[in-house]
C-alpha cells in the first residue's frame, strides 16, 4: 500500500485538470472566433 | 535590431505559417514527453528516505513552478521588444502567455500546499518563497485584467507590458529567497552552480517531465495566439466596416 496516496492523487489530478481545462478554454475561443471571423468575412464577400 | 532573423516571423503571416508546419509535432512531443516522464516519475523512480512516495508529487510541483517563472520572464522580455519596436506579435504574445503562466503558477501553489500538509503538517505558511510565488500569480492575474480592462490593444498592452517589467523584479527574490532568507521551504537541489544534489534517478525523470509541460506551454501558446491573431482581424474588418 502507498503510503500519502490521497496526497499524491490530489496533487496529480489537479495539475491534470487545469492542464486540459486550459487547451479546452483555448481551443473553444479559437474556433468561437474564427467562425465569427469567416461569417464577417462571408457577408463582406456576399456584399 | 530589426536585422534579427528572428523578426522575419514577428509577423502573424508567417508566424501562422511556421505554427502550421510545426503544430503536430509539438503535440507529439508533449504527449511523448508527458507520459514518459510522468511514468519514469510516479511509478519506477526511487523514493525519497525521509518523505518516502510523496516526493512523487515533485514532477508536478517543480516543473510547473519553473514554467511559472519562465514564461513570466519570456512576458518581460517580449514587453520590453514590444516597448521599443512596436511589433504586434510581441503585444500578441504576452497576452497568450499571461493566463498559461497564471495557471502554472496557481499549480504550483497548490500542489506545493498539498505536500507542504503531510511534510510540514500545515497548508500554508507565510514563507519568502511561498509568498512571492503568490505575488507572481497576482501579477499574472493583473497583467490579464490590463488586457481585459481596455478595448485599445495598444493602451492596454503599453500598461501591461510596464506592469511586466516592473514585476520582473519578483523573479530573483523567488529563486534566491531559500538562499536569502531561513525559510521553511527546501533549498534549489537542481538549478544550483555547484551542479545538482539530486540522484540521477530522479533528475532524470524530473527533466523529461519538464521538457513535456514545455512543449505543453507551446502548444496552447499556438492555440492562444491563433486566437489572438483572428481577434485582431475581426477588430480590424468590423473598424474597415
Amino acid at each position: 500500500m502507498i503510503d500519502n496516496l490521497f496526497y499524491i492523487i490530489s496533487a496529480s489530478s489537479f495539475a491534470l485538470v487545469v492542464m486540459i481545462l486550459l487547451i479546452i478554454i483555448s481551443f473553444t475561443s479559437l474556433k468561437k472566433r474564427e467562425k465569427i471571423f469567416n461569417k464577417i468575412s462571408k457577408n463582406r464577400k456576399n456584399n | 535590431m530589426t536585422n534579427f532573423k528572428i523578426f522575419k516571423y514577428a509577423n502573424p503571416a508567417n508566424f501562422l505559417y511556421v505554427c502550421k508546419k510545426t503544430f503536430i509535432y509539438l503535440v507529439l512531443l508533449t504527449i511523448f514527453f508527458l507520459s514518459y516522464g510522468l511514468y519514469q516519475g510516479f511509478f519506477n523512480s526511487p523514493e525519497d528516505y525521509q518523505q518516502g512516495n510523496l516526493v512523487r508529487i515533485m514532477y508536478v510541483h517543480v516543473p510547473s513552478a519553473w514554467m511559472a517563472l519562465m514564461i513570466y520572464s519570456s512576458i518581460a522580455i517580449a514587453s520590453c521588444i514590444y516597448l521599443i519596436n512596436k511589433h504586434l506579435l510581441a503585444n500578441i504574445f504576452c497576452k497568450s502567455a499571461s493566463l498559461i503562466g497564471a495557471s502554472f503558477t496557481l499549480i504550483a501553489i497548490v500542489t506545493g500546499s498539498i505536500w507542504g500538509k503531510p511534510t510540514w503538517g500545515t497548508w500554508w505558511v507565510w514563507d519568502a518563497r511561498i509568498t512571492s510565488m503568490l505575488v507572481l500569480f497576482f501579477l499574472y492575474l493583473g497583467h490579464m485584467t490590463i488586457f481585459n480592462f481596455s478595448e485599445n490593444t495598444t493602451k492596454s498592452g503599453q500598461a501591461a507590458a510596464l506592469l511586466a517589467i516592473l514585476g520582473f523584479v519578483n523573479i530573483p527574490i523567488i529563486k534566491f529567497s531559500v538562499d536569502w532568507w531561513n525559510t521553511l521551504h527546501q533549498p534549489a537541489s537542481v538549478i544550483k552552480l555547484s551542479g545538482p544534489t539530486i540522484h540521477s534517478s530522479m533528475l532524470i525523470p524530473l527533466l523529461v517531465t519538464a521538457l513535456g509541460f514545455f512543449f505543453y506551454f507551446l502548444v496552447v501558446l499556438i492555440i492562444r495566439m491563433r486566437s489572438e491573431i483572428t481577434n485582431e482581424k475581426i477588430n480590424n474588418l468590423s473598424f474597415t466596416e
